[in-house]
Formats: C-alpha cells, structure tokens, sequence
C-alpha cells in the first residue's frame, strides 16, 4: 500500500516510525479483507442505503434561524465575520 | 425503596403523581454519578444545568410527558445545545454545539432530564472503549474489564445505575456488544427509525441510535418517544410509531436460530445460557428451528470496508477552521493549505481512527474502488436479501452477541483485526440495517454477563420488544447488582 498517496489524501501526516507501524497493520488487514473478492456478485446491484428512502422533500421555507455571532463564537479564530486562518500563502 | 432500583416508567409514574419530585430524582441520581464515575470513568461530562431543568418540569403540568423527569444519559455523539460534545476525540474536546440533535430535543419535550453524556469510544469507532481520548470506561461487573463499546460508557453507567436510561448509537453493534457485556437491555431499530440529525457522523448508512436501559419496558417507552419521521434527515421513516411500552403482551413467535453462529468458537459457559433459553422459550410456545443465512462468513469485511469508507468521507468535515480542535502554529506556521489541514488532523484524531480514515481512503481511491469499496457494497445485498429470505420463514433470529464475555483491557488494543472480529455476530445487522437487541440472560462464572441477540425483520421491534419482555421475566438479571455500587 502506498501510505504516502493515502496519507496524502486523507489530509494526514505520520512520522516514520508512525508509517512502519501503521503499514504492517494495514496490510495485515487488507489481505483479511481480500476474502470478499472471492465472492461471485456479477448482476449484483451494489447495496448503498438498507432502506428504501422516502425522498419527500420538505416545504422550502426557513425552519429555524441560525444565528451567526452563535455559530461563529466556537471556531478557533475569527477576524469579525470572518474565520481566520494562519496564512498559508507566501 | 431506593430511588436507585426503580425503572424509568417507574420514576415518571410516581413524579407524575406527586409521590417524588423530578428535584429529588435528579439530585439521588446526580450524586451516584459523582460518587461512582471516577471508579469507573464512563461519564465525560456531568450536566451543571440538570437540577435547574428538573426544578423547571416540578412546576409544568406533567399529564402528557412521558419521561417526567426521567434522568438520562447520553453518548458524547449526540448534539446537546450549550454541553460539550466530543465523540470521546480530541478533535472535538471542547466542542459545545449550538443546536440539539433531534433526539436531545425529543428526550427533553417528552420531560427528560439531560443528566450527562457518555464516554465511548473515539467517533464510536472501537469495541471496548479503548480508543476514547478521555481513557477507557471500566465494566462495572469488574474493573479489569472492558465494558464493550462504542457505546461502553453509556452500558456501564445504566449496568451501575447512574441513570435509569441512556441513549447511544449501533454502526456495528455499538448497542448490543456492551450491553451484553454490561448486563444490560440494548436495542437497535431499524435504520430509518430514528433521526440522525445532530448525531456526529460515523458511517451514515448504518448509524442508528437506540435506547439503553436496565427494563426491557423502558426502552420500548425510549423508543416510542425517538422513531419517527424528521425532516432534518431524509432517511427517517414515515411510517407509523407503535406504542411499544404498551404492547409488550405475549405473543407466540417462531424463532430461528442462525445456525454458523452456534458454532465452536463460542465459549462453553455463554452456550449453555443460551440453550436455557432455548429451553424457556419452547416452554412458553415459541417453536424453534434451526437457520441458514449465507455469506455471513464475509459481514466483518464487508461491513468494516464500507464503514471505513464512510467515516473517511465524513470525517473529513475536520479541517480546524470552523469549529473544533486546530494545531498550534504559532511560531511554525504551515507552509501550505494541506499542512494546515493535515497537522491538524494528525494531532486531532486518534490512532484508531486515523487507521480507519487511510482504510476507507484505500478503498474508495482510484483502482481499488471497483475490488473494495463496490465489491463490498454488492456482498452487502447479498447479505440483506439472505436475512431476508430466513426472516419470511420465522419471526425472529437469535445467536449469541459475541464469543466470550467481556475481555481485559489492554487484552485486544495492540490487534486490530483480533478487535474487528470480535464484531462477528453483530455487524451483519447493520449491512441489513434490521433491527436487533441484546437481552441479559444471565453470568459465567467469572461473575461476568452473557446476553442473547435478537434480530427481528424491518420495522419489527415490537416483535423483539414482546420477546425480551418475556424472556426478561424468565431471567430476572435486573435483580443483580454489581459490587462496585
């Protein structure tokens, strides 16, 4: 497995000692898994959700008021309206 | 009378005629969590706010609240307006959400008191409590123990009688493991059931949330209360909500038993509890036969490859912008958008979940997509339409809920895989996304208890309900009291 590609993205970082450990468990895993292949699905549709939905959409008018300041009060930082990030452009 | 010992139908039976006050309850069960949870670390949070919410329905009129204060705990994955939320994860350990999920606002309207919230493990994602970062929930039957998981905090506290209820969430049998483990009553219904608006994601075709409790009564009245249509998540069910508490009456049922899951590997001591079972079942009317369902040989594999690939996409939510944890940077700023990201998320997540977040990419990403992730998806049909034909020949399934009882901590936390196949019998019912309980039905001679599992068809629960009420009677396990309280 390419760990580095898969690290890469999921938006993850491991140290090397984090990527050897991590490497052998995943190996170990996935050949486990590999059994499925085994199996004979040609004409089988993939099974996405258990139970039928509904898809009845609601009325397209407000339910509840968001308030932003509330909502904007729990990142880590803001700048007025604004979410704040270190800068990641030079 | 304890307060202690009384069921949740109980509590708001005697608060509704005057003959307790929800003050009085919430104080009793406030000061048990207090006393009990540094033994056994199954709470992150303690309300501040219970006492004034349990003075505020003292005052209402209580005719038509069916949870009059009922104190309750829930799992740390359940949005709670103004208390911390953290899905036991570091990513999230200061997160106070400001809205509910609809099952706190649900809970609440019905006369519910919000005691608390659970420990678990990280994004539900493990089997013995393990992976929280707020360290592992001890089994209150001995604290050596694993309590099971996700949902181990919220077993244990119901097991040690921190609250009558708690309310967790089933991805792979997050309910039913530690229930079993923790001699409790747990329920998963069918997915669609109940909303998963305000519920940290997981896996979002297979998370379903569902009572837990030391009554079978109370969590058919919990579940009464939650099912239902909501138009914040369009995979809820309109289909009509029985009154599950009331219709716990006998029924005569055919029962099968999954023949693969009675098998060798089971330990001696849960195998001979459950043919006691068998025997008071026969005794009662029920007939009994014995069942085929294919392809559950694959239900940890397929189940696991698709969560992985789940939660690799829902988890991706956790970028350190809006909310939740971000890495410091201060004096060593990234030196792009993707180092911001990934220190974040790196420091943020766990080692479990950051096993299954590379799992579920390795299977989504390009050419191994088709042999994992669709592969996987096709099995799961497979699997369904399997459950399906056995559940037009009887009304129920039984098996056991895993191999052994509870194992020590630290025991499976370096194997994953070893980890992962302790899910054996309870993963299958979440690819069918059927409903299933775990009824305690007695203890091995470590004093450690044995549960049944209880798969019924879609939208079936009252048939579960009406099962476990009997078998409850038979059992009595509700009697026993761990030392620890």
């Amino acid at each position: 497995m390419d760990l580095k590609k898969i690290a890469r993205l999921s938006r993850l970082s491991f140290s090397e000692e984090e990527e050897l450990k991590l490497n052998a468990q995943l190996s170990k895993i996935v050949m486990a898994f590999d059994r499925i292949k085994s199996v004979n699905t040609q004409d089988v549709e993939p099974l996405v959700t258990p139970v039928k939905i509904e898809g009845k959409l609601r009325q397209d008018q407000p339910q509840f008021e968001i308030n932003t300041d509330e909502y904007m009060s729990i990142a880590p930082e803001v700048s007025g309206r604004l979410y704040k990030v270190p800068r990641v452009i030079s | 009378m304890e307060i202690y010992k009384l069921s949740a139908v109980e509590i708001a039976n005697r608060i509704k005629k005057g003959e307790l006050s929800a003050e009085e309850v919430t104080q009793h069960f406030l000061k048990r969590c207090q006393v009990l949870n540094p033994k056994l670390n199954a709470l992150i949070t303690i309300s501040e706010n219970a006492i004034e919410e349990a003075k505020k329905i003292d005052k209402k009129d209580k005719s038509s609240l069916p949870l009059a204060g009922v104190p309750i705990l829930l799992k740390d994955m359940f949005c709670t307006k103004g208390i911390k939320t953290t899905a036991a994860s570091k990513i999230l350990k200061d997160f106070i959400p400001p809205y509910d999920s609809t099952v706190t606002k649900k809970l609440k309207e019905a006369g519910g008191i919000i005691l608390g919230k659970c420990n678990q493990d990280e994004f539900a994602m493990g089997s013995s409590n393990e992976t929280s970062f707020f360290g592992a929930t001890k089994n209150p039957w001995n604290l050596n123990y694993v309590p099971g998981g996700s949902s181990g905090g919220s077993a244990a506290s119901v097991a040690a009688r921190m609250a009558p209820l708690s309310i967790g969430t089933d991805t792979g049998g997050s309910i039913r493991q530690p229930a079993n483990f923790c001699g409790v009553f747990g329920i998963k219904p069918t997915y669609g059931r109940i909303s998963r608006y305000g519920i940290v994601a997981f896996a979002s075709s297979f998370d379903q949330a569902g009572p837990i409790s030391m009554r079978v009564q109370d969590s058919a009245l919990a579940l009464e209360i939650l099912c239902g249509k909501d138009p914040l998540d369009s995979t809820t069910t309109s289909l009509t909500v029985p009154s599950f508490s009331k219709n716990l009456t006998h029924r005569k049922l055919r029962i099968g038993k999954i023949k693969s899951f009675f098998n060798e590997k089971i330990s001696p001591e849960i195998m001979d509890k459950i043919n006691e079972a068998i025997k008071k079942l026969e005794a009662q009317g029920h007939s009994l036969v014995e069942i085929e369902i294919e392809h559950l040989e694959l239900a940890v594999d397929t189940y696991y490859l698709l969560a992985m690939s789940e939660a690799s996409s829902n988890l991706s939510r956790y970028d350190g912008v809006r909310y939740g944890y971000r890495a410091d940077f201060r004096g060593n700023p990234p030196s792009n958008l993707e180092e911001f990201y990934s220190r974040t998320r790196s420091e943020g997540f766990g080692e479990e979940v950051k096993r299954r977040i590379a799992l579920g990419t390795y299977s989504l990403s390009s050419g191994y997509y088709e042999a994992y992730y669709l592969q996987a998806a096709k099995v799961r049909r497979l699997i369904q339409e399997s459950f399906q034909r056995a559940l037009t020949q009887v009304d129920v399934l039984i098996s056991p809920v895993t191999t052994t009882t509870a194992f020590q901590l630290g025991e499976k936390l370096d194997d994953p895989l070893a980890m992962y196949f302790n899910d054996v019998f309870t993963t299958c019912v979440n690819l069918a996304g059927l409903p299933a309980a775990s009824l305690p039905i007695g203890f091995d001679s470590k004093g450690l208890p044995i549960g049944l599992q209880i798969i019924g068809d879609f939208f079936q629960e009252e048939k579960i309900l009406s099962f476990a009420h009997d078998l409850e009677e038979e059992f009595k396990c509700y009697m026993e009291e761990p030392d620890v309280i």
